[in-house]
């Protein structure tokens, strides 16, 4: 019986049967494009990596100083006791001799 | 990995290391395989060649993201696909086909479906081809794609799985609904046509 679903698959078939022509290999000048859009995303992946490597010098810099800071705070805190010693020694020869 | 396989994945590892003659060869090998797809595909009102090289471009951009569990091709076909699809969906505009926009050989098609049982004679496979084509123009993207992988490239629902990265009960629920629309629309040529 000729119902809609044979017909649709008789023209399926039918248009599957047509063998397409071959494909023309790629212009040279789309085949520039594409080497060189492939050479601007490997530049752009070094860069992106360079980029990477710098960000995580900064941390580590950053790193290395918040330690030294906590390192030394300690010190920093200390109220120094005779840091005038010296100075009350000078006034006093300066003045009374 | 068979030789061509072999041979495939050292221009991958060469082109990668930024071997351009390696490159160059890739693009040679690829583009047979993305013109018959982007030709299959084709959206209306875009260049072939623009669109294989916008394909070869992703494909070459996205090398480092290759990672060789499946074959070169398989991967290259999903991007392909993909990148079709994608051009589809811009399309705003998707015009229904009237009987009055039928050429002469494709009305003789119709006529020879509502007549006949036996297959189309070969004569009228192009006329055929393009009716089927400008009745896909109707169509959305996903419908247009498996109909096009399932019915006129013959392609397996497994096949269909790999290329469009879909489900299978996805695939089967998507060609139905396709199918449906095609043979309505094919049912109003049939109607227009009577009139």
């Amino acid at each position: 019986m000729n119902t809609p679903d044979r017909q649709l698959d008789r023209l399926f078939r039918a248009a599957a049967r047509v063998s397409q022509p071959a494909v023309s290999p790629l212009t040279y000048p789309a085949e520039m494009r594409v080497l060189a859009a492939w050479r601007r995303s490997r530049a752009d992946g070094l860069q992106a990596g360079l980029g990477v490597w710098l960000r995580a010098g900064f941390a580590g810099a950053v790193l290395v100083a918040a330690v030294a800071l906590v390192v030394s705070w300690s010190e920093i805190r200390t109220p120094a006791g005779d840091e005038f010693a010296v100075a009350d020694a000078t006034l006093y020869v300066a003045v009374a001799p | 990995m068979d030789e061509s396989g072999t041979q495939v994945a050292e221009l991958v590892t060469r082109t990668r290391a930024g071997d351009e003659t390696a490159g160059r060869a890739l693009v040679e090998h690829l583009t047979p395989l993305v013109g018959r797809i982007v030709r299959a595909h084709l959206p209306r009102r875009t260049s072939e060649e623009d669109l294989v090289q916008s394909v070869l471009i992703k494909v070459f951009t996205r090398l480092d993201q290759y990672r060789g569990a499946v074959p070169l091709e398989h991967w290259v076909a999903r991007i392909s696909v993909n990148t079709c699809r994608h051009e589809f969906a811009r399309e705003a505009h998707r015009p229904e086909l009237r009987h009055a926009d039928l050429s002469e050989e494709q009305c003789a098609v119709l006529e020879n479906l509502a007549d006949q049982e036996a297959d189309l004679p070969a004569d009228q496979g192009l006329a055929s081809r393009e009716l089927v084509e400008a009745m896909l123009e109707a169509l959305r993207p996903e419908d247009r794609l498996v109909i096009t992988l399932l019915h006129l490239e013959g392609r397996s629902v497994e096949e269909i799985k790999a290329i469009t990265g879909w489900s299978g009960p996805l695939v089967k629920v998507r060609a139905f609904r396709a199918r449906r629309k095609m043979k309505h629309h094919l049912a109003q040529l049939m109607k227009e046509r009577a009139t």
